[in-house]
């Protein structure tokens, strides 16, 4: 198994929160100066846990700048375990958890640099002239990942304007959400000749587009894998040409726009409780359960964990989305004596 | 009976590093963290960087002193292209200078990384709150801009 999330080698691990609570950190980019270092060198890498101390956190950093590679790097997560009362995170919506909401002129999270990871935060800014990003990852930097990343404008107005920018060179978002800003969810946009990756990624109910494909270099170099786009006010997927039709797969619209090879076009999605921004299959869904391209020996970022940490089972064929359906519940099956019903997989 | 003064501009808190790293990272006295006066800082924060309060500039233009230095300048923010990085970060409070602002700080004590000395605050040293602080200092003349070379 591959979770998503990657974890680095010898970790250092401070911790991020409101003051008086304890923590090391009570601002981002005091964090990220002060492990702006020479990883490799030191055989070290630099990671922030962050606590759920306040409603939201008014906040903003650019990673930048730290010598790092594939086994020495820096993350921003939150603190605890998932699944335990300790954890921090999101619960798969952006109803709880950690919440970065920036009221300033900057990108709420902004980074260059190789190997850095974000992680299951909810992130949102607040910004009159809509012109801002919530999250950038571009060049120099590559093999960045944001994963479990939720991006949402609860107060809606002023505030949406534009999603996640997905800039440089073999950068990726995998499992993440950008649900209500006023114009696109994501916009990537790979320098020439150089691809992008977005991996079971959701765009919904953005004003305009859920996925730009018009912004990069022309060429055909953005990778969408089991992606899914629902309600937005354009293009669920924007027909600008500059998806990689021939290496994306699996994904899925409400329109006629899904890009790549086994595409789902016109399609019906069933949500958990839309109305709640709970974004989760539900049972009925029909639209993307079972849907998905098992994505657990993915040449450029295999992985097999979903937005919930739950591991994506290859025989039961992925979900395409954020989520892979199952059921909180584990049922004896009426239909079947002595078989053991997870929602509707029968395991023996 | 005391009488109430508006303030004209809002006050932030900077956090300045007190110490210099290879070139393109942190140097002493850059500004490495702005925000709104929050009631205290982390158990890290206190001996790695000096907090100030300031005041004097417009509501957005604080969140512009925690940025870098990039050459070419993208006048949209949006750096696409090429670029050549030229500092980590663009605005500095020199401890020269603001020695000449507050000539009773400890230099010394400030540039000791394991020291948790706040000359402009009283510290509380179990939770790192603030009890009490010594009252914003003005950006003009303290604040140095090191793209244009120049004092704000």
């Amino acid at each position: 198994m591959a979770s998503s999330r990657k974890v680095a080698t010898n970790e250092n691990i401070s911790t991020y929160g409101a003051g008086g609570f304890g923590r090391d950190f009570t601002v981002l980019s005091t964090w990220e100066a002060a492990s702006d270092l020479d990883l490799i060198s030191a055989a070290q890498s630099e990671v922030l846990e962050l606590y759920d101390d306040a409603a939201s956190f008014d906040d903003f950093v650019k990673v930048s700048g730290a010598t790092a590679n594939s086994t020495y790097f820096r993350i921003i997560r939150p603190a605890g375990v998932k699944g335990q009362a300790s954890w921090q995170g999101h619960d798969g919506t952006p109803n709880n958890g950690v919440y970065i909401h920036s009221t300033g002129d900057d990108i709420v999270f902004d980074s260059d640099e190789d190997n850095y990871q974000l992680q299951d935060l909810i992130i949102g800014y607040t910004r009159a002239d809509q012109n801002n990003f919530s999250l950038r990852m571009e060049d120099p930097g590559t093999f960045q990942a944001a994963v479990g990343v939720i991006q949402h404008h609860a107060d809606g107005g002023l505030s949406a304007g534009r999603g996640m920018m997905l800039a440089g060179e073999d950068n990726f978002f995998i499992n993440c959400l950008v649900q209500d800003t006023d114009r696109f969810g994501y916009d990537p946009r790979p320098g020439s000749g150089l691809f992008v990756y977005l991996y079971n990624c959701c765009a919904i109910n953005n004003g305009q587009d859920g996925f730009l494909s018009s912004n990069s270099d022309g060429t055909a170099n953005i990778v969408l894998k089991n992606c899914l786009a629902y309600g937005n006010g354009g293009e669920d997927f924007e027909t600008g040409g500059e998806f990689d039709e021939t290496n994306s797969t699996n994904n899925a619209s409400e329109d006629a726009t899904a890009p790549g090879v086994n595409e789902r076009i016109n399609q019906t999605f069933t949500f958990r409780n839309a109305g709640s921004d709970d974004w989760h299959l539900d049972i009925n869904d029909a639209g993307a359960r079972d849907f998905g391209a098992d994505l657990s020996a993915d040449g450029d970022y295999a992985f097999d964990d979903d937005i919930d940490f739950r591991t994506r089972i290859a025989a039961w064929t992925w979900d395409i989305g954020f989520d892979e359906y199952f059921s909180p519940y584990p049922i004896m099956s009426d239909r079947e004596p002595d078989a053991l019903v997870f929602g509707n997989r029968i395991v023996r | 009976m005391t009488t109430f003064i508006p303030r004209a501009y809002p006050i932030a808190e900077i956090a300045i590093a007190v110490e210099s790293r290879v070139p393109e990272r942190i140097q002493e006295g850059d500004i490495c963290g702005v925000r709104k006066p929050q009631v205290g800082i982390g158990l890290k924060e206190a001996s790695q960087f000096l907090w100030l309060l300031i005041e004097g500039l417009e509501a957005n233009e604080y969140s512009i002193l925690n940025t870098p230095v990039y050459e070419p300048f993208d006048p949209t923010g949006q750096y696409n292209d090429a670029k050549t990085r030229f500092d980590k970060k663009r605005f500095c409070v020199p401890l020269a200078r603001l020695l000449q602002v507050a000539p009773t700080i400890n230099l010394a004590r400030i540039r000791d990384t394991a020291d948790d000395y706040q000359p402009f605050y009283t510290l509380d040293q179990d939770d790192h709150l603030w009890l009490t602080d010594m009252g914003p200092l003005s950006h003009e003349g303290l604040i140095f801009d090191k793209v244009t070379g120049a004092y704000l």
